[in-house]
């Protein structure tokens, strides 16, 4: 059984009981135990933290280095040539599309904003931004089309027409809001 | 001799090929290209590819 003891004490903390209590053999014996387990526990964290903040430091370097090499003037050209370079392909397909549907329709897709065309006496809608809707029930309702991301919006519009026009089987379910 | 003009990732490919070398381009890529003929805007198969005729090869794109 452990002792307890009450012991007044008066300081600059203020005035109390302090109870102190004898411990068994028992209870120094699981203390020690309970103690071992912390400090090997604690060790093992600060391990882990130790190789984490070594992880993260690596990281960091590398992150630093990267941005340092993707700031020089040599990417910057890079990025401006293939800007410019995407911008004549952009150019460059619009005029196709403009001589593919015609003048006259192509003025009706930037003014209007949208083309209708009849395929399998189903009326379908393409808009500007390559948005494909097909009439049901008095109601366009839009259809799922996968867009090829390397293909300029001119070029999606030319490619998504040529397949409407013939597959048209290919749009058959709407897309999800 | 055919002229090609692919619409690719790598913008407006233009080839000026044999009509046997045309024939196997279309091959290669089909079924993720419709041949067209520039001028008519039509189909066209391996087929009825004649000599000096402009076409165009057009990406096939896919529904959901």
């Amino acid at each position: 059984m452990s002792e307890k003891e009450k012991i007044l004490v008066v300081d600059e903390k203020g005035i109390r009981y302090l109870t102190t209590t004898n411990l068994t053999v028992f209870q120094i014996l699981q203390l020690q135990k309970t103690l071992q387990t912390r400090i090997l526990h604690r060790k093992t964290r600060i391990q882990d933290l130790a190789i984490q903040a070594n992880r993260a430091e690596k990281e960091l370097i590398n992150a630093q280095n990267e941005l340092q090499k993707l700031l020089t003037p040599q990417v910057k050209d890079y990025i401006k040539v293939e800007l410019e370079k995407r911008q004549r392909a952009f150019e460059e397909a619009q005029q196709l599309l403009c001589e593919y549907i015609g003048e006259e329709q192509y003025q009706l897709l930037q003014s209007k904003g949208y083309l209708k065309t009849t395929q399998n006496n189903m009326v379908y809608k393409l808009d500007k931004n390559g948005n494909l809707y097909r009439k049901e029930s008095k109601e366009y309702k839009k259809l799922c089309v996968i867009r090829p991301q390397y293909l300029p919006l001119p070029d999606f519009i030319i490619s998504l027409l040529t397949t409407l026009r013939e597959k048209p089987q290919t749009f058959k379910h709407h897309a999800r809001r | 001799m055919v002229k090609i003009r692919k619409l690719s990732e790598k913008g407006h490919e233009e080839f000026d090929v044999s009509k046997e070398e045309a024939i196997e381009m279309f091959q290669a890529e089909q079924g993720r290209y419709f041949v067209v003929d520039s001028k008519t805007k039509k189909l066209v198969s391996e087929v009825n590819i004649e000599d000096d005729q402009e076409l165009m090869m057009v990406p096939i794109i896919r529904g959901g």
